[in-house]
């Protein structure tokens, strides 16, 4: 087990410093997005540029909820997204746990064909899949989606348990057999409290995934009813103009789910849960 | 608790490698059973086809008059101790030793009840509401112990359970295992590679090499007449030394040695009391002498010329209580099939011996000294099957 807490504690003079520019290379783009969502039209193109709206407004806030759907966006991305994350998540902590404890034929080559279909590019199978959603009638609805969604992130999100799986010392699945577990509440009551910290991560990224696909969303759907919170953005550059501020306030609702995600989620992101099974 | 029987138990896996090869042991209701070997000979592969982590290829397998072969592990009623101790880390040491029991139902007053008294055994009384992660070593090696006594099966089984431990503590666990076996009269089977835990903590001691096994006997009788070489080689610290030798007869009941190129005399009762010997006479043989029946001759001057070997010193290491020096002598060293021994420290023209000296001993490296073998403790062995004679 590393040990960050004493790699921090016992810091470089430039540990502080460095993080602080890296942070203000992260915070730039989120605080101009801030600025930009608050200025009103004529501030939005004066020059020299305004770093902070003199007049800041809420009004591109509103706009996008008055003048487009935007809680209909919302809502559909929300569904879909964690329709998609769950049954990802279910799917693959199976898949993963059975792939590390369980030695059978083909296991190798299964694995190998999982990550195999991450590597096409998905304009390659935009086409294909349309076809596959519009013969099953699934073309332009949310279930589509989350099909559609659930088949790109099931394969990683299964390496990435298979991967976390294989940090639980089998030691434990023994024990538990021997003190009277069958194989399925092995699995429920001693490797799925550990596997916690690696399911989180694995959510977190078939959240991600999910909340910022945007081609496949644009492509699969066309009603206002069905589009996802990417698809809609996008909308807000027109043909003629673009609504900066109203563009940048709905960036900012759509980073807000990711946030409070990120919050209840982020004190499980820790590695250390299993201390203490094993002596290493 | 009960009595178990291995019959002709063998593992052999898909490569076609036989990791244990027809190991038949009968334990006593009550007995601990130690088997021992270095590493790599199937000692951990037999412990885990009795706990049934692994699928027993042939042979049959009983739990009193069970046959358990194809039983799966949480019906056997056997408990086990792992070399990792393999704890549960979510759950705190109380639900740690209490899960046994919550899986076979127990209700939590019980349970509690159960759980108090194994930790109150393994004085763990202060520790039961901790997580594993905030405890020694030591400390999860008794939880480890705890949810194996907890629930009192027919059979434990223990893995190399202190060879995670720091040597002063792995003593001091040693007697307390041993000590909790007796008070428990739990029918156990230990496995390890340390033969100083086999010797002290078990009621018999199985040696197996290459999935073979090669001698059952009280440690005692293991340590006094090992059936062979290996045997004799792998028992004892340090071990015995072995080299060949050739017995020659100097006319009735006259024996002598050669070992190298020295001429040793051998009492008439070692050759008596093994009739088999005679018929090797002016052959050669693996000749086997521990450490401890060589002597400085120099504190024992009544000791006969005779049976004195002339050697030079060259390693000595003083212990305080005893002083261990290291010569090599003159004769085709022997080797014991031991993959964890030392290397010869001559080659193939001479054999590395240790010998045990009192602490009063005066040698110092390079001396040119006499050594007082005590013939009456020789041990023989057939050169070709390793056999003892």
């Amino acid at each position: 087990m590393s040990k960050p807490s004493s790699a921090i504690g016992g810091a470089h003079p430039l540990f502080y410093p460095l993080l602080l520019v890296a942070c203000a290379i992260v915070m730039v783009p989120v605080l101009w997005m801030l600025s930009t969502s608050l200025k009103n039209e004529t501030e939005l193109f004066r020059d020299p540029l305004l770093l902070w709206p003199e007049k800041p407004t809420l009004a591109a806030f509103r706009s996008v909820f008055q003048d487009y759907p935007f809680g209909a966006y919302i809502r559909n991305s929300l569904v879909v997204v964690i329709c998609a994350t769950a049954i990802s998540l279910a799917f693959s902590t199976l898949a993963g746990y059975g792939l590390s404890r369980f030695r059978f034929g083909g296991r190798g080559a299964f694995l190998a064909f999982l990550l195999l279909s991450q590597m096409f590019p998905s304009v390659m199978l935009i086409i294909p899949y349309f076809k596959i959603l519009k013969s099953a009638g699934l073309l332009d609805s949310r279930l589509g989606l989350i099909v559609t969604y659930v088949s790109f992130t099931i394969p990683f999100c299964t390496w990435m348990m298979y991967g976390y799986f294989r940090s639980i010392p089998t030691e434990l699945d023994e024990a538990a057999a021997i003190d009277g577990c069958g194989a399925v509440r092995t699995f429920f009551t001693v490797i799925l409290p550990l596997a916690l910290p690696g399911m989180v991560a694995t959510s977190v990224y078939a959240f991600i995934t999910g909340w910022n696909e945007y081609l496949f969303a644009l492509i699969l759907t066309n009603s206002e009813e069905q589009k996802t919170l990417p698809v809609g953005i996008g909308q807000l550059i027109g043909q003629y103009r673009i609504e900066w501020n109203e563009l940048m306030a709905a960036s900012i609702y759509s980073t807000i789910p990711l946030m409070i995600f990120f919050l209840f989620l982020q004190r499980y992101l820790i590695s250390s849960l299993t201390a203490g099974a094993v002596k290493n | 608790m009960a009595t178990a029987r291995l019959e002709r138990i063998g593992k052999r896996y898909d490569n076609g490698f036989r990791a244990v090869d027809g190991l038949s042991l009968a334990l006593a209701d009550g007995e601990f059973l130690v088997l021992v070997g270095p590493s790599g000979c199937g000692k951990s592969t037999a412990l885990r086809m009795i706990a049934g982590l692994e699928d027993i290829s042939e042979g049959e397998l009983y739990v009193g008059e069970r046959m358990i072969n194809d039983m799966a592990p949480k019906d056997r009623d056997v408990a086990m101790v792992f070399q990792n101790y393999a704890l549960y880390p979510q759950m705190t040491v109380r639900q740690n030793i209490g899960f046994p029991l919550k899986i076979r139902g127990h209700k939590p007053d019980e349970r509690d009840r159960q759980v108090r008294r194994a930790a109150s055994i393994l004085e763990l009384m202060e520790q039961l509401g901790k997580k594993p992660g905030l405890l020694s070593g030591g400390q999860r090696q008794r939880v480890a112990m705890g949810r194996a006594i907890v629930r009192r099966p027919s059979l434990f089984l223990m893995d190399e359970p202190l060879s995670n431990l720091d040597a002063k503590l792995r003593v001091q666990m040693r007697a307390d295992i041993a000590g909790i076996q007796k008070d428990l009269g739990v029918t156990t089977f230990y496995v390890t590679h340390d033969q100083i835990e086999a010797m002290t903590m078990g009621h018999r001691v199985a040696v197996i090499k290459h999935g073979v096994l090669q001698q059952v006997a009280p440690p005692e009788e293991l340590y006094a007449r090992p059936d062979n070489v290996f045997v004799a080689a792998f028992i004892g610290s340090p071990s015995m030394n072995l080299c060949e030798g050739t017995l020659c007869r100097a006319g009735e009941e006259r024996w002598r040695i050669m070992l190298g190129d020295q001429l040793l005399g051998v009492p008439a009762s070692v050759i008596a009391a093994r009739p088999g010997l005679a018929a090797y006479a002016d052959k050669a043989v693996v000749i086997g002498f521990r450490p401890e029946h060589l002597e400085d001759a120099s504190l024992v001057p009544d000791h006969p010329a005779e049976r004195r070997l002339t050697v030079t010193v060259a390693v000595r290491e003083a212990l305080g209580a005893e002083t261990l020096v290291h010569f090599p002598i003159a004769a085709t060293p022997v080797d014991s099939g031991d993959p964890d021994a030392l290397d010869e420290l001559g080659g193939r023209e001479s054999s590395r011996c240790t010998a045990r000296f009192g602490a009063a001993t005066r040698v110092r490296v390079g001396d040119r000294i006499e050594v007082a073998l005590n013939t009456g403790q020789l041990h023989f062995f057939d050169l070709d099957t390793h056999l003892a004679i």
